[in-house]
């Protein structure tokens, strides 16, 4: 243990709890990898996220059946078919290729979304578990005002004020959770600040960046991971709803909740076109969840004895 | 010896009234600041109420017009001047007028207000029943057939957002009993009970589906963890009989994280009122916020979301005294 604080890059020491190990050291990752695995929670949420995300990488390479927008009147609200596995919608589009592409933009809209929030939340987080004092007054009372709203109703509100377009649902998205992320980080960082490496590495004289980026940041990974994968389960719910309700990216667009509002309207003659997209969205937000919960048992083994 | 008791008795009961008030100042203090924000954040955005309510055609105005109409609305002054004037009109219970459809924001909202809070706590009693009642089933039988489905179904629950329940059921109504959730006019729980119940019955089931899965898991696990302990093993050892020990002792101890729990689920429940309201078109605050958002009715939609963020801290500083009542070990 003594000779850990001489050395420049310590490798976390005397781990309190199997979460420093797991996120710590690369033998800790890569057990991480197979525990996560091992999880039956996990093992389906990996293999979910996997069919979705090839789902949409096929349809950015053009590889979908036809355009999402690609209008067909001879063909209007046909069944499922080998022509078309999902059948077609009132205009005649590929409801298989209007799926892959609303896959795409829950993604990217979910994955900006919790960039957004990771990023500032973390920094929000840290900066408040470590300087204390004023900086956490500041972080926390600002985190807790945007929390008495629910979060729900901030992204609604935000979102109409920015106007549709995914980028402007995913800063919305994104704000509403950062408080989230600033809890979630501040407390261990509270308890990191006190470790023995970190007090080592202030006596050793090392900037105030370095230790922060080094030393504090790597001790909280394994929440972080844990907490992203959850938040882009949120993100791909919420930005799902705020498209049902009309707020999201306008109609030609193919996102799964508009998709699926219209969808309700026909459902009693054409039935696909609410339950494709549906059970797209059910998915994705599952593949998150059950991968979120997998990776937050594998990090701490005796959550998952409950 | 009668005297000192009276005394701790008095002593104890200023520091939970003492806690009491601190608790109370610490949400008036929120529900300010989120005034603020709300105000702030509703004259950033662009436009204002000239412009939502005359559109391209605010660009004719002169600027005589525009200084008076700036003046009829009350948005020609500096930002705290403004702030000062909405929030000592608030205070007084005015909370402006609806742009869109001149009706006073503080009647819009009193018609609403009832809906909501009616689906509301219908949900919350749905998802409280299947939550505790499937999760002390599956606890009590951890690791069984009944756990394991009542797992995967909140699960399901979890992952199936209310949205798409919402659609579904719609869509399950109209095919099979023909019912068309805006066929008829929304009847008040007084005016027409029985078809009140059938309009929030639906509404209620969807939200309270969500709210119960997550309930469910949370009971589970309390359950297990407090099974643990070595009070309940010791009960059984005194002999008392497995269901006694479950209700009496299991249940009553894993009581404040199903508390918890319960309290953050209100706060999903608030959200998914905008949803479940558009979706089965009940006037309630939910599509009152909708409609404002959309229409950019500033008035409305500040009003609105101050009642939602008041009933939120209410149910957040109700859930901070309840941890009181529920845990001993908090009282002293």
């Amino acid at each position: 243990m003594a000779g850990s604080v001489t050395a420049s890059p310590p490798s976390p020491p005397s781990p309190t709890s199997p979460l420093e190990v797991a996120a710590g050291t690369a033998a800790g990752r890569r057990g991480l990898a197979w525990r996560l695995w091992r999880q039956p929670s996990g093992r389906t949420g990996l293999i979910i996220l996997a069919v979705m995300v090839l789902a949409g990488l096929a349809s950015l390479a053009g590889l979908a059946p036809d355009a999402p927008d690609a209008q067909n009147p001879s063909a209007t609200l046909r069944g499922p078919s080998a022509a078309h596995l999902f059948g077609t919608d009132q205009f005649g589009r590929d409801i298989l290729s209007r799926v892959m592409a609303g896959t795409v933009l829950s993604l990217q809209t979910a994955l900006l979304a919790v960039a957004i929030c990771a990023v500032v939340g973390t920094l929000g987080g840290v900066a408040a578990g470590y300087f204390g004092g004023a900086v956490s007054w500041a972080v926390t009372s600002v985190a807790d005002l945007i929390f008495a709203v629910p979060s729900v109703l901030l992204a609604l509100a935000i979102v109409s004020g920015l106007g549709p377009g995914w980028q402007n649902t995913a800063i919305a998205v994104g704000i509403s959770y950062t408080p989230i992320f600033i809890r979630v980080v501040r407390g261990p960082v509270l308890a990191i600040r006190q470790a023995e490496y970190v007090k080592a590495a202030r006596v050793l004289g090392f900037s105030r960046s370095r230790i922060l980026f080094r030393h504090v940041l790597p001790g909280v990974g394994g929440i972080l991971a844990v907490q992203v994968t959850l938040a882009l389960g949120w993100a791909v719910l919420i930005e799902a709803s705020l498209d049902f309700l009309g707020l999201g990216p306008p109609p030609p667009a193919a996102t799964l909740g508009l998709m699926v509002s219209e969808g309700t309207n026909i459902a009693g003659i054409a039935w696909w076109n609410l339950a494709f997209p549906a059970v797209a969205v059910v998915l994705l937000v599952l593949g998150f969840t059950l991968t979120g919960d997998g990776l937050r048992d594998a990090l701490d083994p005796a959550s998952s004895a409950s | 010896m009668h005297v000192p008791a009276v005394a701790l008795r008095i002593a104890l009961l200023r520091v939970v009234l003492l806690r009491v008030a601190v608790r109370l100042a610490k949400a008036v203090i929120t529900l300010v600041g989120v005034a603020v924000v709300v105000f702030i954040v509703l004259r950033l955005l662009p436009g204002n109420q000239i412009t939502s309510s005359l559109g391209v055609n605010a660009g004719l105005l002169t600027k005589a017009q525009y200084a008076d109409l700036e003046h009829f609305y009350g948005i020609g002054k500096p930002l705290p001047v403004q702030f000062g004037q909405w929030a000592g009109a608030m205070l007084r219970g005015n909370m402006g007028v609806s742009e869109q459809s001149g009706r006073s924001v503080t009647s819009l909202i009193g018609a609403a207000l009832p809906v909501t809070l009616e689906l509301a706590i219908a949900a919350m009693a749905i998802g409280l029943v299947i939550g505790v009642g499937a999760g002390a089933v599956a606890a009590a039988s951890a690791g069984g057939l009944a756990d394991r489905g009542a797992r995967l179904i909140a699960l399901a629950g979890l992952g199936v957002p209310s949205f798409v329940i919402g659609s579904g059921l719609v869509a399950f109504l109209a095919s099979v009993f023909h019912y068309f959730p805006s066929s008829e006019g929304f009847a008040s729980l007084f005016s027409d009970p029985w078809l009140n119940i059938q309009q929030i019955f639906w509404p209620a089931l969807t939200l309270g589906l969500g709210i119960g899965a997550a309930i469910l898991r949370t009971t589970r696990g309390a359950m297990l963890d407090v099974a643990r302990q070595g009070y309940v093993r010791a009960a059984r050892g005194r002999g008392l009989g497995p269901r006694l020990v479950i209700v009496k002792h299991v249940l009553r101890n894993a009581l404040i994280p199903i508390l918890t729990m319960s309290g953050i689920q209100f706060g999903y429940l608030l959200g998914g009122t905008v949803v479940v309201e558009q979706i089965f078109v009940l006037p309630g605050l939910g599509r009152l916020l909708l409609m404002s958002v959309t229409e950019s009715d500033y008035a409305v939609a500040q009003g609105v979301t101050l009642v939602f963020a008041l009933g939120f801290i209410a149910v957040n500083l109700i859930t901070d005294l309840l941890y009181a009542v529920v845990d001993p070990r908090l009282r002293s």
